[in-house]
């Protein structure tokens, strides 16, 4: 009867390393026998980062007293880059996983996006830790937790993998980049676009704010919220009524936001910390608001559209798509050139990329073109 | 009547001794997980690979074991997780905000663990409220109120000040030294481990508890305190989660009001594959350490391997599944 | 002469060797009430069992209304129009009465069930049994008299010509029996055969028109309640004429055992309905027998003695000091050990050994001090001596108790108790389920247990199989509904003698 146990458990194995084999390549073309090449090769490729012999191409690079053994002869194919995310079960991952595909598609390397499957640093770590043994030739993580993480980062840049930090930086550990949002700063912004609008409904900074997200706690949604909320203090008039969390599945989150609309059913703006747009908006149609200035970040789901109708005034994209591709870019051109600069200075304003009625209609036109707008 | 040493064959003695092991079944699991990974990963099978292994199901590991024993009365604790976060988050607030010396909030922390774990286990033991029930509702308390005490913010030693910065690195130590280059928390694995295999299997307590899971009719009439017994895991898992939490603390550094969330379905799933029965009474230590590193290897595996994450549930899943109905049909057969 | 609406013809039945009823044939007429009687293990049940659909004979036939039948399924019997009142009521309890009343056969209106008019026939049915229930009301709520009104009722629905009631009164107050029985009498007038299964004398020579006697698996005679009287009706189910005792002259000769010191004395013990004022005492070295028929109590005052259950009121007395036990670890501290009724569940560990199991009973005596841990050497070797002194078949006291024989599992049960070295030693159903052999070899060892000189033991002997308790007891109490119906002392002693103070004492 164990006996099964085990049987089921082979077959399960194996069927786990298949998937493996198909599932992560990126690649348009593969036949059955690249990828079974793919998988050899990954291994050797292992074994050429750990040793110190040199074949050809192999030069050391030295970025902030770490070495990289970067062998640019190397066959794009055989690149291996890791994209991990905080929770891969979360949607958002999905709209990293369109970036990195994308990348893998133009380069040829082999991009795949990994990760825990709850929000917890803890696990996190311990992915980040197996991911170490592995060895890929570059690492890209958006970091559950800034200090937790930071060793972890600083143990990868030690056994002599180049890692960067995408979406969600931590900024104690020595990744070489970061390439993302400065989410203090887009929750500023998203805080003086309130006050402009305010100042045009009252003629003078006033009002009441409501606040919401769906992830109290976290990194992300608490920068934001900390950069919004700097901008209202500085004006006496402005009221934060309430700071929702409208966490759990979409239907609870719509509960809990039509509940705090009622319970403040005279405020004049609505201040989003992510997650919530699409909601809001969807909750302003049912009810047929579009008196309330809501203004946010994520342009996914129908926000273009509520935008366009009114619903919504404005929300602040991130540029997920070219987070991801972008840090697959520079870490791949690390990888085929071995020059220290392909690692970028982050450029915030790039990833707070704001859409209102002003540019609705072209944003919309992009989109139904093709380009992955978010 | 013993025919075992008839003719003096030690090696078919032992071979008759070995296929009677209990755990035979996960073992060979583990050592076929074990083969399959090393042939299909260089990596895998190296000494850094191996530590990372055991350190990373280390916590969950020590609470498989007191899991083990409140599996063993046909109990089951849910609130592990909730409690092993306020543990750390009760301990976390106290150094940092309250400003109580470290040594001082570890004893206060471990307190908490003591304390839920007596109210899991008078509720069950004394006024006989289902343990999922019972378990459910402490994992909600503890949940909140660790939410509550952390304000949905991380609390982290590297960047809030404590009150004795001096004894910061001993307590780091604990969690995250090395001791002959075994990480500790591999090391207070083992030597829990060991501790609770000679209670759970060499103690009257011990032995109680499994005859209370195997009847509590008979347990009764042995003149045993079954009361008494059923509350026992309880108050042990209650304090491993505390001792847990603030080894996890030491490590890495932060507490987060979320931490440990779904902790307990992992333990759990440990302890069942490790072949606890539900139903009380065949629950063995080892089976556990055994369930716990199939887990640990598998996740290490999937990630080596370059698997999806997802795939990581599904297996677990199955495995949990597969293993409480051959355990059934052992059972079955047996009748 | 009334029709016979049920005839048996040579009914047989085995069960794997045991002979469970032997060539009984008999008849039982329309609208009269006819209670079988037998003492416990006669075949009623069997019988009536195979009646209902149970089981089916071996060989033999059942001619319902001079029709042959063969009634193989439950459904097929209710189809025939038999229906059975068990003791263990089978209603459901979380639903209404109408709702039990139609489980199965519900009306139903379009794609929902028409509940209106199933109110309306059970209260139209109820009202015409005289039965006064709101049939709304959750069978939960119902008093066990009420329940069982409600299961004939149910059974009326099904337009029963024969109702078997099992042992209907064991629950019920007086009143309760007087208001079943006036249900009885209307019933029978409707010509419905009602077959009535129970031992209390009073209520039997009450309402029957007939009494058929069975002992043994065999049929003895009918008759009508005029042409006999509860003695005599004893009589026949104790075989008094042949008075078989299996006599074993040491219980009847030398020094009588009650004639020693009485180390336990146990005054006005009660604990509800089936503890009713028991006063008695044990004496050194004794076996002293209890018997009592089916719900008599017997277990129920073995549980209070042990202490698994608290006396509600009474007091007990061992060697000269006042005692009370508030659980089964102060009885087994005192000295006292008991063997339970229930093996399986209450006397094993299944899922141990049979060391294991020898443990469980034991405390501190097993242990290393300090550590707390169990001496497993010790606990070996008595396993040994366990298996030796009782001629335990089993490889070793390793083996695990569930792959025992019911005989050895037994005998696991009496070592774990007597290594405690108790002073008393209680013991519910001793040889239940265990082979001759095996019985033999347990009562030799009760019986050098009590004589032994350095350490006389004093047992108590619970058991429903009457042969046992006459043969090895040379005192005998009977007990009759929760109190002391009489006692009987060596030559006082035979099946007819005790049989009489269980019905009609």
């Amino acid at each position: 009867m164990k006996k099964l146990l085990l049987v089921m458990l082979c077959l399960l194995l194996l069927a786990a390393s298949a998937c493996s084999s198909a599932g992560n390549q990126a690649t348009t073309q593969n036949s059955a026998s690249e990828e079974a090449v793919q998988s050899s090769s990954a291994a050797t490729d292992t074994a050429a980062a750990t040793s110190e012999a040199s074949t050809g191409g192999t030069k050391a690079v030295e970025i902030n007293g770490y070495t990289f053994n970067v062998d640019t002869s190397k066959n794009p194919k055989d690149l291996e880059i890791a994209v991990v995310y905080m929770n891969v079960s979360d949607i958002f991952a999905s709209y990293l996983e369109e970036g990195i595909k994308g990348f893998a598609a133009k380069s040829g390397a082999n991009c795949y996006i990994t990760g825990a499957t709850d929000w917890t640093a803890e696990s996190q770590y311990n992915v980040i830790e197996n991911l170490i043994t592995k060895h890929p030739d570059g690492i890209a993580i958006a970091v559950s937790d800034d200090q937790t993480i930071a060793p972890i980062i600083n143990k990868a840049l030690e056994a002599g993998i180049p890692t960067i930090c995408v979406n969600s930086d931590s900024s104690s550990s020595k990744r070489l980049s970061y390439l993302g949002r400065d989410d203090v700063e887009a929750g500023r912004v998203v805080g003086e676009y309130i006050v402009k609008e305010l100042e045009k409904k009252y003629g003078e900074p006033k009002g009441k704010v409501l606040m919401t997200t769906t992830g109290a706690g976290t990194n992300w949604s608490d920068s934001r919220e900390k950069g919004s909320k700097e901008v209202f203090d500085k004006y006496k008039d402005i009221e934060v009524v309430d700071v929702i969390n409208a966490e759990g599945d979409e239907q609870q989150a719509y509960g809990a936001l039509e509940n705090a609309l009622l319970a403040h059913p005279d405020i004049d703006a609505m201040c989003n910390m992510g997650g919530t747009m699409d909601l809001w908006g969807r909750l302003m149609k049912n009810q047929n608001r579009k008196d309330i200035i809501s203004v946010g970040h994520d342009l996914y789901g129908d926000v273009l559209t509520y935008i366009k109708d009114g619903y919504l005034t404005a929300s602040h994209g991130q540029r997920v798509y070219e987070q991801a591709y972008g840090a697959c870019e520079q870490l791949f051109n690390f990888l085929t050139t071995a020059d220290p600069s392909s690692f970028k200075e982050n450029d915030v304003p790039y990833y707070i990329f704001c859409v209102d009625s002003s540019n609705v209609n072209e944003v919309l036109a992009e989109r139904e073109a093709g380009t992955p707008i978010g | 009547m013993n025919n075992g040493n008839t003719g003096g064959n030690i090696f078919g003695h032992a071979i008759r001794r070995i296929t009677k092991i209990k755990e035979l079944g996960i073992l060979i699991t583990l050592i076929l997980l074990f083969i399959i990974l090393t042939i299909a990963s260089d990596v895998f099978c190296t000494a850094t690979n191996l530590l990372n292994i055991v350190r990373q199901v280390s916590l969950m590991g020590i609470q498989a074991l007191g899991m083990t024993m409140v599996i063993a009365v046909a109990g089951v604790d849910l609130s592990v997780g909730a409690v092993y976060a306020l543990s750390a988050t009760s301990t976390a607030v106290m150094m940092t905000r309250l400003q109580i010396p470290i040594v001082l909030s570890c004893m206060l922390g471990l307190i908490v663990g003591l304390v839920f774990g007596l109210i899991n286990g008078i509720i069950i033991g004394y006024i006989k409220v289902p343990a999922f029930i019972a378990t459910m509702g402490t994992m909600n308390i503890a949940r909140g109120l660790a939410l509550i005490l952390s304000n949905g913010m991380i609390i982290s030693l590297d960047r809030d000040p404590v009150a004795d910065p001096d004894n910061l690195p001993g307590f780091f130590q604990m969690g995250g030294g090395s001791v002959f280059g075994i990480p500790s928390l591999a090391l207070v694995f083992i030597i829990l481990t060991i501790i609770a295999y000679f209670y759970f299997h060499k103690s009257m307590q011990g032995f109680r508890m499994r005859a209370v899971g195997g009847s509590i009719d008979a347990a009764r009439a042995s003149g045993i305190n079954v009361r008494r017994v059923i509350m026992l895991p309880y108050v042990i898992i209650g304090v491993l989660c505390s001792i847990t939490a603030i080894l996890n603390f030491s490590f890495m550094h932060t507490v987060q009001g979320t931490m440990g969330e779904g902790m307990e379905l992992d333990v759990l799933a440990g302890a069942y594959i490790g072949g606890a029965s539900p139903a009380g009474g065949s629950a063995t230590i080892i089976g556990t350490v055994i369930g716990v590193l199939i887990m640990g290897v598998l996740k290490n595996g999937l990630v080596l391997l370059g698997v999806d994450a997802y795939m990581q549930k599904v297996v677990i899943g199955v495995l949990v599944i597969v293993a409480v109905v051959i355990d059934m049909y052992n059972n079955a057969k047996r009748q | 002469m009334p029709e016979n609406i049920i005839e048996f013809k040579n009914i047989s039945k085995n069960f794997g060797g045991i002979q469970a009823l032997r060539n009984v044939s008999f008849s039982i007429s329309k609208g009269e009430v006819h209670t079988i009687m037998g003492e416990n293990g006669a075949g009623k049940s069997t019988l009536m069992n195979i009646l209902s659909g149970i089981y089916t004979p071996c060989s033999g036939q059942i001619l319902l209304k001079s029709e042959p039948v063969y009634i193989s399924t439950p459904l097929v019997a209710k189809a025939h129009g038999i229906s059975t009142v068990f003791q263990e009521l089978k209603l459901c309890l979380n639903l209404t009465v109408v709702e039990n009343i139609f489980l199965g056969r519900e009306y139903r209106k379009g794609l929902g069930m028409d509940w209106g008019k199933m109110t309306g026939e059970a209260e139209d049915k109820l009202k015409e049994l005289g039965m006064d229930i709101n049939v709304r009301s959750m069978v939960q709520d119902l008093s066990a008299a009420q329940m069982q009104l409600v299961e004939i009722a149910k059974a009326m629905f099904v337009n029963a010509e024969i109702l078997i009631l099992d042992e209907p009164t064991s629950s019920l107050t007086y009143n309760e029996t007087e208001k079943l029985f006036k249900l009885v009498r209307k019933l029978k007038n409707d010509g419905v055969a009602i077959i009535f299964i129970s031992h209390r004398m009073e209520e039997v020579f009450s309402i029957s028109d007939r009494i058929s006697i069975m002992r043994n698996g065999e049929y003895l005679g009918t008759y009508t309640k005029d042409e006999t009287t509860p003695e005599k009706v004893v009589s026949l189910i104790s075989n008094k004429k042949e008075n078989k005792d299996m006599n074993r002259c040491v219980r009847r000769t030398g020094p009588a055992s009650y004639e020693n010191k009485a180390i336990l004395k146990v005054k006005d013990l009660s604990r509800g309905k089936l503890v009713r004022n028991i006063s008695f005492d044990l004496h050194e070295g004794e076996m002293l027998g209890f018997y009592g028929l089916e719900g008599s109590g017997r277990t129920e005052l073995m549980e209070t003695l042990y202490g698994l259950y608290k006396p509600e009121s009474g007091k007990m007395e061992l060697y000269g000091k006042e005692i009370s036990f508030r659980n089964t670890r102060d009885s087994i501290n005192a000295g006292i050990a008991m063997v339970p009724e229930d093996r399986k569940h209450v006397g094993l560990f299944m899922n141990f050994d049979i060391k294991d199991n020898i443990l469980s009973i034991h405390d501190k005596d097993m242990l290393i001090p300090v550590l707390g841990v169990v001496k497993g050497e010790k606990l070996r070797q008595m396993g040994k001596l366990a298996i030796e002194e009782l001629s335990i078949k089993a490889n070793s006291p390793m083996q695990m108790v569930k792959t025992l024989s019911g005989g050895n599992q037994q005998k696991v049960v009496i070592s774990k108790c007597l290594s405690i070295n108790p002073s008393i030693l209680i013991m519910d159903e001793p040889t239940r389920g265990v082979d001759v052999g095996a019985k033999k070899e347990i009562y030799d060892l009760l019986h050098s247990l009590r004589n032994d000189e350095k350490h006389r033991k004093s047992i108590i002997i619970v058991s429903s199989e009457l042969e046992e308790v006459v043969s090895e007891c040379d005192r005998i109490i009977v007990i009759k509904e929760g109190r002391i119906a009489g006692e009987l002392r060596r030559a006082e002693i035979n099946r007819d003698s005790v049989l009489q103070l269980a019905f009609n004492g």
